[in-house]
């Protein structure tokens, strides 16, 4: 046989393994699709209840956990986007910023803002901050006997925290924000394409009563449009996600099929977004940038970033293509020169902050060490415990 | 032979005769037909045709809507041309002649993806392509609107309430809601 040959040969034989590999991973693949019931991919199972409702928006307080440590720190809210469920910072018990928290003796609560529909395009972020998230505080600091509580932020979640916060200066002990645009426009000036945010860019294409139009002719801002803005821009993931990849995915283990199943659960719930907000989030914040300019207002006041005195940690992610660090990263500039800022950075995108498994681990510690105690403790406190992250001179 | 589906338009080569009424009545109904059709397929899209009765609404924004489904395709198709151009230039540069095998499979598996997805990133942010999408966007809001306003026009003759009276009403009772949580504040 020549060299010619047994090239051909090789590379025939390298083939047949090959097939031979992707069939048993077709059949791993199929077995657990087989086996796996829509009941089994379960998201956000850490136990709950019920404490407090308003409308479609529901209060949870989660249960604590046998053994977790013992904390003497202020109870913490996590407000999640309207964009998504509040179940991706408990999604799975090993990826579970929630579950953290509980294991180290935090009392967590989080809003659950419901499945908004048609009936609810009116609401605003007149709704949202000054009344929902307004009462869920109110609440939490009755429960307690306490004049503040920590709030925790994430994305849009992050903005109705920042309008709270400002507004409320005297009822937030510290202000946890997470991959929270703040700047909207702050990206567009980055030389790099990929750094700049492509939703910035297409809100600022459109225009004002082009984009009032759209939500107008929908009544909402429907889940499956921003999905599949969202999907539109990692185009290529999400051609090789549901192409050549899904074999990859759904075999294996059971368990790292449901890894799979749990995240794409997650991902196509994505709930209606109430016009009125919606307008608000895409005219008001991306179109027209009136956070930072201090125009935006919420019941007629104007919400002023100037107002957060209190401790701010700001989380971001190195690779979020949905909302750049830039975005994220400019509230450095805009809160006063005496507040107590740091900034934590992680290597990871918009999700993959709350659920690969080293962001999950980092972004629940800085947080935990975040947290005042329930005694004020001073400000420099805080500050040493929060040594590991980029603090910010004041 | 003569033109079996066109039997009205060779008659010059007929000896004259007499109109038969059945001519009249075919006359009649192209006429007829020709004007519908001048009416209801007119080319101009911001000519706002008076809404004389019940079909002519109904009528008018079926067309309206299919009009602006037609336009909606056309933005989709502008949107996935720009997305394949970006997607392919990369390999529209290539010179896969010099590429061996084993190289090229391995590229395949690594880089060109990722070349693909940076192409296509850079070409989400130009100029050509957010047009495009604010194009999509007027188209898409037009079709909705028409769609709605068609459902809308059926709701009504048959005796259902329509979004827009579902919205006046949802818009009251959100008023009173917020009333009332303001009264409660204040009272408390």
């Amino acid at each position: 046989m020549g060299n010619e040959e047994a090239a051909i040969m090789n590379q025939a034989i390298w083939d047949i393994g090959d097939v031979a590999d992707y069939s048993s991973k077709v059949q791993s693949g199929i077995d657990n699709l087989i086996d796996i019931t829509d009941a089994d991919i379960v998201v956000g199972g850490s136990p709950k209840d019920s404490v407090f409702t308003v409308d479609k928006v529901t209060l949870y307080k989660y249960r604590a956990i046998t053994g977790a440590e013992d904390s003497q720190q202020e109870p913490i809210l996590i407000t999640y986007s309207l964009f998504g469920r509040y179940s991706m910072l408990d999604l799975q018990t090993d990826r579970s910023v929630v579950r953290n928290l509980l294991l180290k003796g935090h009392t967590v609560y989080i809003v659950d803002w419901g499945n908004p529909n048609k009936s609810d395009r009116w609401l605003s972020y007149d709704d949202y901050v000054g009344r929902y998230l307004s009462d869920c505080v109110d609440h939490i600091c009755g429960a307690h006997n306490l004049e503040k509580i920590s709030i925790f932020g994430v994305c849009e979640g992050g903005t109705f925290a920042a309008c709270y916060a400002a507004l409320n200066p005297d009822k937030v002990g510290s202000l946890i924000l997470a991959v929270t645009p703040v700047d909207f426009h702050a990206d567009q000036a980055s030389p790099e394409p990929a750094k700049r945010g492509y939703l910035s860019a297409m809100m600022q294409k459109l225009g004002r009563q082009q984009l009032s139009d759209m939500i107008d002719a929908y009544g909402c801002l429907p889940g499956h449009l921003s999905g599949a803005v969202f999907r539109e821009m990692t185009l290529m993931d999400s051609l090789k996600k549901y192409g050549v990849d899904l074999v990859d995915s759904v075999s294996g283990t059971k368990e790292s099929a449901l890894n799979f199943l749990r995240m794409e659960k997650w991902l196509l719930d994505r709930p209606h977004h109430p016009a009125e907000a919606a307008k608000q989030w895409l005219i008001d914040f991306y179109h027209e940038n009136k956070l930072v300019q201090g125009t935006f207002e919420v019941n007629g006041e104007a919400i002023l970033l100037q107002n957060l005195c209190m401790p701010v940690l700001n989380i971001f992610a190195k690779h979020d293509h949905i909302v750049p660090p830039a975005a994220s990263k400019a509230l450095r500039d805009q809160v006063p020169s005496d507040c107590h800022y740091s900034e934590l950075e992680l290597r990871a995108g918009h999700i993959g902050a709350f659920v690969s498994r080293n962001a999950n681990a980092a972004i629940s510690e800085a947080i935990s060490n975040w947290i005042p105690a329930l005694t004020r403790a001073p400000a420099s406190t805080a500050t040493s415990q929060a040594h590991s992250l980029d603090q910010r001179s004041a | 032979m003569g033109d079996l589906h066109a039997p009205f338009s060779g008659s010059w080569f007929e000896p004259a005769r007499p109109s038969a009424p059945w001519d009249t009545t075919e006359h009649s109904f192209n006429t007829l037909m020709e004007h519908y059709e001048r009416l209801v397929f007119s080319d101009d899209p911001d000519h706002d045709f008076p809404k004389l009765d019940t079909f002519m609404g109904f009528d008018l924004k079926l067309k309206a809507m299919t009009s602006a489904y037609m336009e909606l395709m056309a933005a989709i198709n502008q949107l996935n041309l720009l997305n394949v151009e970006a997607a392919t230039a990369a390999f529209a540069e290539a010179d896969l002649t010099s590429l061996e095998l084993e190289p090229a499979k391995d590229r395949a598996e690594s880089d060109w993806p990722q070349v693909i997805d940076t192409n296509i990133v850079e070409m989400q942010r130009s100029e050509a392509y957010l047009s495009a999408k604010s194009e999509y966007v007027t188209c898409l809001t037009r079709f909705q609107k028409q769609y709605r306003a068609l459902l809308e026009s059926f709701q009504e003759y048959n005796h259902m309430p329509t979004l827009s009276e579902y919205e006046d009403l949802s818009k009251t009772v959100h008023e009173l809601k917020r009333d009332i949580w303001a009264m409660k504040k204040q009272q408390s």
